[in-house]
Order: structure tokens, then sequence, then C-alpha cells
């Protein structure tokens, strides 16, 4: 009996335990969970903030006629097969290609290993693809670019000419596609030449005076353009000069150890883009090719690494072994540093995976080639040389809180108007019916709201604006002399009703003035012509079809039922006796409402316009249908928009989960949950507040 | 709290004054604002509803002769209509024939048209991949044989392409006569008087809707409606039903419910009943609470990087190595869609079992308690039960707000059309790993990027209709389902 006994009480004791560890485990689990997306999201994004990191990968030493070459890829190395003549320390390297110079000859090696590890004892020799004979040349001056198959290739030779070469390397055999030359004045010998196919010109600078030939804006190479100047801004000498990242622009760096960018895209001259003090004597400068990353080396060896755009430092030190006076150049991607000499080639890893999303560069304006001010711009897929992507979160940011406030505009006066009527002055029979209808308009689902808006409201705005922006003034207006003309009946006869069927006397005056609207409504071209000279000339405002308005009217109908609810929850919840109070001491109901309820029920209210803000922020459906998603920051009421969240919904899915744009739309997740965490822990507060002061009046 | 006296509002002033305080303007105006959200939620279902049922209706074919760039003929359907520069009305006309005229609308200019009718022969044939044809029947060939149809009935004419098409589809069968097993096309003759022959086996239906009775047009209706619940998309999800997409989102919301109300109901016991009141457990609570209003497109990226990346990830390199890279678990699917679902509805269900928890008298707790329970049987046997209204409440809130979301499955695991259904009669079964179609990607897929949306508007606004209703009828159930709860408590305080 007693073991028996014994028996059900341990089980019971197990079941017991049994639970309360498992309870245990899901709470703590559910901490845990919380914790976790928060952490995951910060883990992604955070890598986007770190500076580069510069260190020594491996150096070959040049022994007898064997010369090594690093190819443009960073990894591949050969050995350079020997050429009477040719000098091997003043090799251009760009994508597979070694371009190396002779005295009167140019050899183009083609940089294939035959397998793809390097091993510094056994190196590939390799022999000229071709050898091109020039006229005696300067071998420094040989500057080369490369895009499309096709190779450029310029020289200044002894007698002040520039010999400029295209080679078309796609077929087996190279073939000669331009060859040109261009006497220099005097004053413009020994300068640096700088090849630029993205322009179809070579660019020569020699001083502060700068010299353009080819089709400056022409789709081919023009000979007989020749344009020239001086470089406005540029005060003392000048010290180093390359074009910068993506070809777009000009770097000049001045003995005083300034950065002046000049803009190579739209004008004819080259205009100053923007100054910046490096604060070293700048001898070298090379940038990347497919990103916004220059670098100067200074004379004493030290490397700094900079976003020219935004003028992040991403690095500054004296990697071990740099040499100022090889021209070093980066690997396609970035992430080696090369350096070819004539007993060495060194050879530095760069970890360096994301510059262009330093904070400056995603929240402050950035100065980019081809704009006329500093801006902020959204252009995350550029891919091919030339075309650099940009990335600036700011335009997003923009769209998301006038997407929101645009609603808001709509759902707080509606939210607020019905949480009083329905709160306060409604009888609580009815208020029981109608405020879960009400809510029920919560859980409609956005995705149907943006389509309404973007299908069937879109064209409908479109056509009748002035009629849509006037509704607005028939809903505050009808009210408003509804009441006029019940006071008049009122002062006329004192006896008549203090209670008016006010929703039917809505209702129906609403119903009227639609009806009145839809049949008395200038035709569409008046009301056109109208816009047109009211909107469009006066006010000189831009319209696209999908707009913050369009946004606004139906985020509005999305965020107001939970702020209603809250509000309407607030105005309840304030104690009856308060107001019965106040209308014993002769105040009027509205009074009453003014003075008591509402700064009672005040938190409240902060509370429910921060949870509709949050809202609104978060929304991503509507905003993804109903605005156009063109990330551009205008304050203007009928431009297009983009959302934080509308940006992560489309390009998510097509970002690669190792590239930049996928950690910057985390990122960007991380923002959005920052900005609504934040929102609704301060509303939770004032909320809780509320609850507190109640606690003690209501006892 | 200002003084009467020092208040000129509490004391009678002007004239004025007196008669706009009793107008009450205000009151007025938050009378006017209940009624405009009334209005737009009424207005929202209505237009919906105004702009689906009719796609079920059979559309009157209409015959406008027009002077158009000379004398034309166009049989369509009547879509829309707007008034073009002139003041003249054009026409938005669905002539059908995708593969016959390019595109299957034209506006025609009201002002050059010169006659319209709505011929009782005209019939409409529907074809599976190719949308509608809108002509007269003229002939059936069967085996190079041609037969002359003009002098049938038009009743006579769509039962025979009913007959011989349903023949084609299934197989002779022994009702069937003789033209039936062996028809192969039918000629019709289109409004421009060309004729063009459509094989027996693309026609899917055939009516003639000039010609067909009220109640011809309303079984027409329901036939067209239970095609649209229960077939699958044809003519990339312009056409036919959206069974698969039902399916899926079903399947979807069972599981995140199977996934999210035992974690959900635990933790909401776990912060109730047994953790310990305190700085940390408020803070966990205003967390959970604030977890419902963070957007959902970040459980979307959570899942995405999560779920699918780094777990699915792992779980390929683990189980499936001989497969990759070709990802098994490492893709967007059901399973990382219903678990991101789950994570995105926990706080729901949290809050609302909480709420529910809470309201439960702790003398019964105590009772129970004081009885020997122990405090897991209590808790099951007492106060669960009192809670499990809360409860059910909150997992209704969650299907819902699971069925109504779209934004997070974009990132994780949603297609514009699966192949494959996620719950099928072969092994095994239930398909995690597989993509799945929504009823409200499906909105967003047509209208974001739909070439013809004309032609498919009815179809996407009907299934708006169908997910709204959904939507809100669960909403509904939760509502009255507090409702009771709350009034089963009062009942009891007093």
């Amino acid at each position: 009996m007693v073991s028996y006994d014994d028996a059900i009480s341990r089980r019971r004791r197990f079941k017991d335990r049994a639970a309360t560890i498992a309870i245990n485990i899901a709470g703590w689990g559910t901490v845990a969970l919380i914790s976790l997306i928060l952490v995951y999201l910060v883990s992604v994004a955070l890598p986007l903030g770190l500076d580069a990191e510069v260190s020594p990968s491996f150096t070959w030493t040049v022994s007898g006629d064997e010369h090594p070459l690093i190819a443009a890829d960073g990894e591949t190395v050969v050995s350079l097969s020997a050429v009477e003549g040719a000098r091997p320390e003043l090799a251009r390297v760009i994508d597979a290609f070694g371009v190396v110079p002779g005295a009167s000859q140019i050899h183009v090696y083609r940089l294939q290993a035959e397998s793809s590890a390097v091993r510094p004892e056994r190196l590939t020799t390799v022999a000229p693809l071709v050898s091109l004979t020039l006229p005696a040349f300067r071998p420094e001056s040989l500057a080369i670019d490369f895009a499309e198959d096709e190779l450029e290739m310029v020289v200044e030779d002894l007698s002040g000419k520039l010999q400029l070469i295209a080679l078309n390397l796609s077929a087996s055999e190279p073939v000669i596609s331009n060859r040109d030359s261009l006497q220099l004045r005097p004053d413009m010998r020994g300068g640096t030449l700088l090849p630029r196919m993205a322009g179809n010109e070579v660019l020569v600078v020699q001083g502060d005076r700068y010299l353009r030939w080819g089709g400056v804006q022409a789709a081919i190479f023009q000979a007989e353009r020749i344009v020239g100047g001086q470089l406005q801004g540029v005060l003392s000498r000048v010290s180093a000069a390359a074009l910068g990242p993506g070809g777009d622009s000009l770097q000049i760096a001045d003995d005083d150890g300034q950065l002046h960018r000049f803009d190579l895209t739209r004008d004819q001259l080259p205009r100053l883009g923007g100054s910046r003090d490096l604060a070293m004597s700048v001898r070298v400068l090379i940038s990347e090719r497919a990103r916004r990353v220059t670098g100067a080396i200074s004379s004493d060896g030290e490397l700094l690494l900079l976003q020219p755009a935004s003028g992040d430092v991403l690095y500054r030190g004296y990697p071990d072994g740099l040499d100022a006076d090889a021209q070093p150049h980066f690997s396609d991607e970035g992430h080696v540093l090369i350096q070819q000499g004539l007993r060495e080639t060194r050879r530095w890893a760069i970890d360096n995976p994301y510059p262009e999303t330093g904070i400056a560069a995603l929240w402050r304006p950035q100065r980019l080639p081809g704009y006329d001010k500093a801006v902020h711009v959204w252009h995350p897929d550029g891919e091919s040389i030339g075309v650099l992507s940009k990335y600036s979160l700011s335009p997003l940011l923009y769209g998301t809180f006038k997407a929101a406030l645009y609603g808001m505009l709509l759902a707080v006066p509606l939210a607020l108007g019905a949480a009083v009527y329905i709160g306060y002055f409604l009888p609580s029979r009815q208020r029981n019916q109608l405020k879960p209808a009400l809510e029920t308009l919560e859980a409609f689902p956005t995705v149907v709201l943006g389509f309404v808006a973007g299908i069937w409201l879109a064209p409908l705005l479109a056509d009748y604006l002035l009629l849509i922006l006037f509704l607005p003034v028939i809903g505050v207006g009808l009210p408003l002399l509804l009441s006029l003309g019940h006071a008049m009946l009122q002062h006329i006869d004192p006896r008549f009703s203090r209670r008016p069927p006010r929703m039917l006397l809505l209702t129906s005056s609403y119903a009227a003035a639609l009806l009145c609207l839809a049949v008395f409504a200038p035709p569409p071209e008046t009301l056109d012509q109208l816009t047109q000279s009211v909107l469009w000339d006066w006010f000189g405002l831009r319209y696209d079809q999908r707009n913050a308005v369009l946004v606004g009217l139906v985020m509005g109908i999305a965020i107001m039922p939970a702020m209603f609810s809250i509000m309407e929850d607030a105005i309840h919840a304030v104690p009856r006796s308060l107001s019965d109070g106040s209308l014993a001491l002769g105040a009027t109901r509205w009074q009453s409402l003014a003075r008591v309820v509402f700064p009672a029920a005040s938190p409240a209210m902060l509370s429910a316009l921060l949870i509709g803000l949050a809202r609104g922020l978060g929304e991503t459906m509507i905003v993804l249908l109903a605005t156009g998603n063109m990330p551009i920051m205008e304050p203007d009421p009928f431009s297009s928009l983009r959302s934080l969240s509308a940006t992560i919904a489309i390009e998510l899915p097509e970002a690669g989960s190792e590239s930049v744009q996928f950690r910057l739309l985390f990122l960007t997740a991380l923002v959005l949950f920052g900005l609504t965490f934040l929102m609704n822990t301060l509303a939770e507060l004032f909320r809780q507040r509320l609850r507190y002061a109640y606690a003690h009046a209501n006892r | 709290m200002p003084t009467p006296t020092a208040d000129s509002n509490f004391v009678e002033s002007s004239p004025l004054r007196k008669g706009v305080r009793r107008a009450e303007p205000l009151v007025w105006l938050s009378a006017g604002s209940v009624l405009v959200s009334m209005a737009l939620l009424i207005a929202l279902v209505g237009l919906l509803a105004l702009r689906a049922l009719p796609h079920f209706w059979p559309a009157p074919l209409l015959l406008i002769q027009s002077d158009d760039q000379g004398p034309t003929a166009q049989l369509g359907e009547s879509l829309d209509a707007r008034s073009s520069l002139g003041g003249a009305e054009d026409l938005l006309l669905h002539r059908g024939g995708e593969d016959l005229f390019g595109s299957p609308l034209v506006w025609i200019d009201e002002r050059r048209v010169r006659d319209r009718t709505t011929p009782l022969d005209a019939i409409a044939l529907d074809r599976d991949s190719l949308g509608p044809v809108f002509g007269f029947l003229v002939g059936v060939e069967s085996h190079g044989e041609r037969r002359d149809l003009t002098a049938q009935s038009v009743a006579q004419q769509v039962n025979l392409v009913r007959v011989l098409s349903l023949a084609s589809e299934d197989g002779p069968s022994t009702v069937l006569t003789r033209e039936a097993t062996l028809a192969t096309s039918f000629q019709v003759r289109l409004a421009s008087g060309r004729v063009i022959s459509i094989p027996a086996t693309e026609v899917r239906n055939v009516y003639a809707p000039n010609a067909m009775t009220t109640m011809e047009k309303v079984g027409h209706f329901f036939s067209e409606v239970g095609r649209f619940l229960g077939e699958s998309p044809s003519r990339s999800n312009v056409q036919g039903g959206v069974f698969p997409a039902i399916v899926g989102t079903v399947t979807l919301v069972l599981l995140m419910t199977i996934l999210v109300s035992p974690l959900g109901v635990l933790a909401a016991i776990f912060l109730q009943e047994y953790a310990q009141r305190g700085p940390i457990t408020r803070i966990v609570r205003i967390a959970v609470n604030n977890l419902a209003g963070v957007p959902s497109i970040v459980y979307g990226v959570f899942g995405l990087g999560f779920f699918v990346y780094a777990v699915g990830g792992s779980l390929d390199a683990i189980f499936y190595a001989d497969t990759l890279p070709a990802p098994t678990l490492g893709a967007p699917g059901m399973l990382w869609a219903a678990l991101t679902m789950a994570l995105l509805t926990l706080p729901v269900v949290i809050v609302s079992t909480e709420e529910g928890l809470a309201r439960v008298p702790s003398v019964l707790r105590e009772g129970s308690l004081a009885l020997g329970a122990t405090r897991a049987e209590s808790l099951w046997r007492v106060v669960i039960p009192a809670a499990s209204p809360a409860v059910l409440t909150g997992l209704i809130l969650a299907i819902a707000r699971a069925t109504g979301e779209v934004a997070p499955l974009l990132l994780v695991g949603v297609a514009k059309y699966a192949p494959g259904l996620p719950v099928s009669g072969e092994y095994p079964f239930l398909h995690l790993d597989r993509q799945f179609m929504h009823l409200g990607f499906y909105i967003y897929d047509l209208g974001f990027q739909s070439p013809h949306l004309e032609t498919a508007e009815g179809l996407v606004y009907a299934t708006a209709l169908l997910l709204v209703t959904i939507v809100l009828l669960l909403n509904l159930a939760a509502v009255m389902l507090r409702g009771r709860l709350r009034e089963a408590f009062k009942a009891e305080e007093t």
C-alpha cells in the first residue's frame, strides 16, 4: 500500500519536474531565439564597417634570366622569357595580359600558368604573344588599358610624339585594330599618359596642364579631336596623376599632399569635383578598376587606401618592403597589391572586402563623378568597368520615412477621431460592436491593399487628382456644416433635439456629396488642364504614377486600426469619474474630453503614434506595389520613392550570399529592426506609465 | 487643473462661443471619422467583390463593325471604357486569340463604330494554353472529312463540341457517337471572316454566352468558381484556378501552427507562472511584445540568412553532400517558410496566452494546489482549461496573420509557379524542401509584373477576395472567442 502510493507520488513528482524543465526550456528558448535574431543580423552586417589590412604575402627574387610577373588576378605567376632589350621591371599588367617595353619594341604576353597553384621554384615560362615595333620611345611612359578584348597601349617616343596602338585579342592571332600618333607640344612632353577606353580617348597630364586626345563624347576614338588646357584649382606642382576608380575621373596629387578629383564623364573640360588633404607627399597614385578604392604611396613608402567618393580612410600604414619608385597595381578584385621591381617581384595581401560601406559612404552625401553636387545614390548592381556600384542607404531611409509619414497624415486624424467617438461619446453597447469591426481592418492583408493601390487607385488618382485631393475637404467640411445647421436649429427653437441622429445624417450627407461629385464632376480633360496649371506649372511638381500620396492613402488604411485600438483603449481606461466631475462643474462634453480625459490619456496617445509610425516604417507589400520603387530623395508629394523594406524584398532574392549587397541588405534589415524596436519599446514604456497611473486611480 | 475663474472657457461668454460650444463641431467630426473608417472597410471589400464576381459571369460577346482603318469587324468581351481626348469614348475589347492577333486586347474608337450587335450564335472556346477564341462554329473535321455545322442551332453546336472535345481527352467512350470518336478539330469563323481550325484536344470548355438563359449563366458562374478553386493556373498564371496556391497557403499555415503552438504556449506559461517576477521577466515581456511590431520582412531576412543558408546549408553539407552544389535544404522551401512564419507569429501566441493566463483567478490555482495537486497538475487540469479560449484566440490570430503575410515569403520559399504541390501522394507525402505557391504572392506577382493584366484582372481580384474573406473570417472567429472568454470570466468574478 505504501509502496503503491510512493510509486504514484514518484510518478507525479517526475511529471511535475519534467513539466518544469520543459517550460523552462521553452521560456529560455524563446529568449534565446529573440536574441539570436539580433545577434545574427548584427554578425552578418558587422564586417561592412571593418577597416582594411595589408600584409606581405610573397616575394619572388629575380635570378638570371627568370623574371617573375604576377597577373592581374593576383594568383597567376609566370616567368618571362628573356627578350633582348626588354625591361620587365617596367611591365604593365592588366586582365590576363602583361605588356613589357623594350628599346623600340613592345612585347605583349598572355599570362596564363599551367596550374593555378603558385609554386615559386618552378614558374611557367611564357614567350611574347606578339612584339610590336615602334620608333625609339621612353619605356617608362608606357601606359595601357583593356576593355572587351581590346588592349590599348600608349607611349611617348623620343621625338615627343604619342604613339597609340590598339590590339584586338579576341582571335587566336592578335590583330592591330587601331594605330595612331600625335605630335605633342614641347610643354606637354614627359607627362603622364592615361589611356581611357571608357571615353575612347587618351589623357596626357603634364604639370597642371592636360590634353584630351580622341572621342571625348563619341563612341569611337577620333584622332582629330584634341582638347587641352589648364586644370583649374591645382595650384602647386603635380606629383602624381592617375585615373580614378572605374576610369570615370582623373585624380591628381600635388606637392601639398592634396588629392584633386576631376570629372571626365560629361563635360569637355575636366571639372574639379573635389579636393582632399591626404597629409602625405604622394609619389604614386593607383586605383582599383571595379571598386571605389584609391591607393596613394608616399616617398617614404607609406600606403594610404581611400574611398575617394566618401573620403573614408580604409588603411594607413607602412607595408613591409613597399617601394615608392616602382609602379604598383591592384589585382582585379582588389585583394592583392603587386609591385614588379628590378630585383624583386612582391605581393601583398589586402584584406579589404568592404571598402565602399563605411559610415560616411552609406549615410553622408558622396562626391560621385558625373554629379554636380554631393549626392546620395543607391545603385548596387554596377558590374561592368566604368559603371561602379553606388551604395548609399540615405535615399532608402528617406523613402521609408516619407511613405510612413504620408500614411500617418491620413491615419492619425482618422484614428484619433474614431477613438474619441467610440471611446468617449458612444454608449458601451454600440462600442462593443463597432470597435471589433474597426479592428478587423488591421488584419486586412496588406498585399491586397497594395494591389488595389497599384492597379485600381493609381490610374484613378492620375485622372482625378484634384477631385481626390478635394475629398478630405468634404470629409471635414460636411460634419462642420451639419453641426452649424444643428446649432442654428437649436438657436431658433431651444427645444430642438439635443441628441440628433448623427450617424444617419452624416451617412446620408456623405453619400449625397459623393453622388454630387460623381454627377457634376468636370470631365477629365478640364481636370487635366486645371491640374497642369496648378500643380505642375505653378508649384513645379513632378508626377510619377505610383507616388507618395498614393502610398500614403493606402498606408493610412493599414496603420490606422492599430493606432485606433490603442487610443481607444486609453480613452476608455480613463476613469469615468474624472470626466463626470468636470461635467458636473459645468464643462461641456468636449471641454471635459480635451482638458480632463486627453491629458490623462496622453502617454498612451503618444505610444499609439509611435506604434503607427513603426508599422508604417516596416510595411513592405504596400510600398512595394504602390511606390514605383525609385530610390530618389525628393520631398515632392507626387514623386516615386523606395523604402528599406521594399529594397530588401526586391534585391535580396537576387543577391549572392557572399556579396557586399547581401550584407548591406542585412544592415538594412538591422536598421529597420532597430528603428521599430526602439519605437515599440518607447511606446510600451509610455503605455505602462498610463497603466500604473490608473491602477491607483481606480482604487 | 486650472481653476474655473482663471479659465474663461468655463464661463459663458459671447453668444458666438456659446453657439459653437452647443454645436459641438468636434463631436460631429469624430463621428465623421468613424463613418469614413467603416466606409473604407466596406468600400474595399465591395470593390474586390465588384471586380471579382463578373470574372465568373459569362460576359456577352459584342460584334463591333467599325471604320477604323477600313471596315473591320471585331468580336469579344468589353472590358473597359475610357474617354479619349476628343470627348468620345474608347472601348477596350478582349478579342481572345493571343496566337492569332498578337495582343488579345484592342482599343476601339467609338466614333468609328457603325454597328454593334450581340449575335446569338457567337461562341467562346476556352483553350488550355492559349486563352479563349471568340467566333462562330462552322464545321467539324474528323480524319480529313469535313462536316458543315452552320445549319445546326447554337445549342446543338455547343453540345457537340463539348461531347467531342471531352472524348478526345478521356478516350472514346461508349455513349458517344461515331463522329465523336473520330473528331480531330473544329472550324471556327472569326469576326474578320477568316476560318481557323482548333484541335479538339486543346478545347477545355465551350459556351455561347449570348444565347444562354439566366439559369445557364448561373450554372456557368458556379462551374467557373469551381474551376477557380479546384484547378491549376495556366498561361503563366493569367488563366485557370488557384488550387496549388490554396494548398500551399493551407500547408504553410498548418505547419506553422504545429510549430508555434507548443513553443508559444509553453513560453507564455513560463513568463506568467514560472519565471520569477523581476526586471528580467519584465524586459523579456517587453521584448516579446515588441517582436510583434518588428516588420515582417526582417523575419524574412533572418529566415533566409539563418534558416536557409546557415542551417539548411549545414544540413546539406552533412546529409546531402553527394548532390552538392545543387542545394536540397539549403534553398528556400516549405520548411524554412513555416519556421519563419512560426517565429513571426510567436509573439502573437505568447501575448494572447499570457493575457488568458493572467485572467484566470488565482483562487483556482490556489484551490487546486491546496487540494494536493502538483504545480504541473493544477496547470494542466485547472489553469490551461480555463485559459484555453485565449490560447485558441491567439492561435487563430496567428493563423490570420500568417495567411495574409507575404513579405517574408518572398525571401524564404514562395514561387511564381511550383511544379509540384507541397503535399502529394508520393513518398514522403509532405515535401518540406519544395517551393510552393501562395495566394498572397500570386496577387503580388500578377499585380506587379503580369504582361496582360487586363485579361487576368478578374482572376487577381477573385484571389484577393478569397484571401480577404479567409483572413476576415478567421479574425471574426478570434474576436467572438475573445468576447465569450471575457464575458465568462466577468460572470465568474461577480
